[in-house]
């Protein structure tokens, strides 16, 4: 249990807000009794969202692999969805408990903004892997490659280190300075930070959305799609040293 | 600090909101609206403000009003915070529009089944990729052949890539494919297919987003959301297989094409090669012929960028004939036509 006070309240609320909700998924029917309760929890929210706002200066807890001391006077500025799950009934889900999490993307923390990137042992996309970051991941960088002439060839990486330790090269395009939200298994992570500097992972259109459009003929021009043929596609893998043969066999600038 | 509240306050109300308009509605079953792809848009936009919901007209409004909020706050609550949190579509939902772009034209043309032609196309891509400006995408990168005698070729948000048999057959090298694939990764990395959803439509779509973002939502909100998805999907399938791209769009994917082309060593004669065969056929009907603008047009807006870069490296120039090699040996495993 965290001795910091905003934290436990934040934590206190939360669970009520659970309770209070729980209790409403359960009644039957809508009665004043519901909406009673409704207006408990809506106020809870509120109660939230006003606590962690007033909270946050200095109060901002490190939770969740997202650590650092983060700007004086950072704001807290967004809730995440969960990862997306194969159940569309978002209600069942548990609510999420709320921790202030500074970002510290200012010192050079990067998140992988990909469904998963290859950690390669040099700076080439057909390097070999030496470990596959998923989405999410936190890395922080080494060093910037391709700020100079010396290293013009290399623009486009960075040498990341990962929580574990390992070093390697990640292409730019696969990671954000932004916070990229994911809930793990219990917890939901409050990011401080400039405004658009979160990614909520699996929010807006995801595999829920997607298994809604696939099984809705309504929606899909009557089954006029063809999901497993798109797997199939997804599904072909291509080892880095073939296509590095495939270059070298082409004349393609290496 | 207030305005953070408040936005967050915002996306709170959002999702409550429309949990209550499930849980509250006085008497109705919890069904999902039947509403044709080109409703839903607007639907999903007044969901947050209007409609059977009534979402601050019942308990939310007198919460509202107890706790002082006043009507633009309200206003505000609805749309700029929402708004505002999802000012953008994420990678991942870029990659699922594509998805399902995907899944659409393959059930409209099918796909050719062949594990050597496939392997050979992914390779090729992939290495095209590697020399592009944006070489991950949330999926990565997929390349198919797609079965129709048409010459054409698509591609679908967040990086699936098709050609078609007919283009296939109607190139006469690996120099032209490479162009062609060059040409639809540049409309991958340039993100034309979510580029060219209409402002209306987009403004649905970030809503739609938005209204998924609280930690409660219910059934009712996600086939709001699907609803978008799907008149979305709609919307660029149009644009890729029917409307074509703007000619804008065509003419920046063909200057990526050339600068993708010049940095793989390539040069630019593949894209020349490219333009004389639509040039030769351009009274063909459907398909590229139809979805972009002239062969002669394009030349000219590529200008002298397609002469001055047209030489391919030393190295390239080298290995031609091992790459018109493999070209041949993967076409002879395209499967005869069906028709």
């Amino acid at each position: 249990m965290s001795r910091d006070p905003s934290k436990a309240m934040s934590v206190a609320i939360s669970i009520c807000q659970e309770a209070v909700f729980q209790s409403i998924s359960a009644a039957s029917r809508p009665t004043r009794c519901r909406g009673a309760l409704m207006t408990v929890f809506l106020a809870l929210q509120i109660a939230l969202a006003l606590q962690i706002a007033l909270a946050l200066p200095g109060s901002a807890v490190a939770q969740g692999g997202v650590q650092g001391a983060g700007p004086q006077g950072a704001e807290q500025k967004a809730s995440a969805s969960p990862v997306s799950t194969q159940s569309a009934d978002l209600s069942k889900q548990p609510s999420l408990s709320k921790q202030p999490v500074q970002s510290d993307s200012n010192a050079g923390v990067f998140f992988v903004e990909i469904r998963s990137a290859a950690l390669r042992r040099e700076a080439k996309h057909w390097s070999p892997s030496l470990e596959t970051l998923e989405y999410g991941t936190r890395v922080t960088s080494v060093e910037q490659l391709g700020s100079n002439s010396e290293v013009a060839d290399l623009a486009g990486w960075k040498k990341v280190k990962t929580a574990g330790g390992k070093e390697g090269f990640i292409h730019l395009t696969a990671l954000t300075s932004r916070v990229v939200v994911i809930r793990g298994s219990d917890t939901q992570q409050f990011v401080s930070g400039n405004e658009q500097e979160v990614v909520l992972a699996g929010r807006g259109f995801s595999s829920d959305v997607e298994s809604l459009y696939r099984d809705s003929p309504d929606l899909n021009g009557n089954g006029e799609i063809d999901f497993a043929a798109v797997d199939t596609i997804e599904s072909v893998r291509i080892a880095p040293e073939r296509i590095d043969v495939f270059m070298r066999e082409g004349g393609f600038t290496l | 600090m207030r305005r953070v509240a408040v936005r967050w306050f915002g996306c709170l109300v959002a999702s409550v909101g429309l949990n209550g308009c499930a849980l509250f509605n006085s008497g109705g079953e919890q069904t999902a609206p039947q509403q044709s792809g080109s409703e839903a848009v607007s639907d999903a936009s007044s969901a947050t403000s209007d409609g059977d919901g009534n979402i601050f007209s019942s308990f939310g409004e007198s919460v509202l009003d107890f706790f002082g909020v006043t009507p633009p706050v309200k206003e505000f609550a609805q749309s700029e915070a929402i708004v505002e949190a999802t000012n953008t579509l994420s990678r991942e939902e870029e990659y699922y529009l594509g998805r399902a772009v995907a899944a659409r034209v393959i059930a409209k043309y099918g796909i050719v089944s062949s594990p050597e032609l496939t392997d050979y196309l992914t390779k090729l891509g992939l290495s095209l990729v590697s020399f592009s400006e944006k070489p991950e995408t949330f999926g990565g990168y997929h390349f198919a052949v797609i079965d129709t005698d048409s010459f054409n070729a698509v591609s679908a948000p967040g990086g699936f890539i098709f050609v078609s048999r007919g283009l296939l057959e109607g190139i006469a090298d690996e120099d032209e494919l490479s162009a062609v694939l060059a040409h639809e990764i540049s409309h991958v990395t340039q993100q034309h297919g979510i580029r060219s959803i209409s402002q209306d439509r987009m403004q649905g779509v970030l809503e739609a987003a938005g209204l998924l973002v609280g930690s409660v939502s219910c059934n009712v909100v996600l086939q709001q959301a699907a609803l978008v998805f799907g008149a979305t999907v709609d919307e660029i399938v149009d644009n890729l297989l029917e409307k074509g791209y703007s000619r804008e769009f065509e003419f920046e994917a063909d200057r990526g094409a050339t600068m993708l082309l010049v940095k793989a060593g390539l040069g630019t004669e593949g894209l020349k090669g490219v333009f004389l065969v639509l040039q030769s056929t351009e009274s063909g009907a459907g398909g590229w012929f139809s979805t972009h603008p002239s062969s002669s047009e394009r030349q000219e807006v590529l200008g002298s960028a397609l002469d001055l870069e047209r030489a391919p490296s030393m190295s390239a120039l080298q290995h031609k004939a091992q790459r018109l090699a493999r070209f041949n040996t993967a076409l002879a495993a395209l499967p005869a036509s069906r028709s």
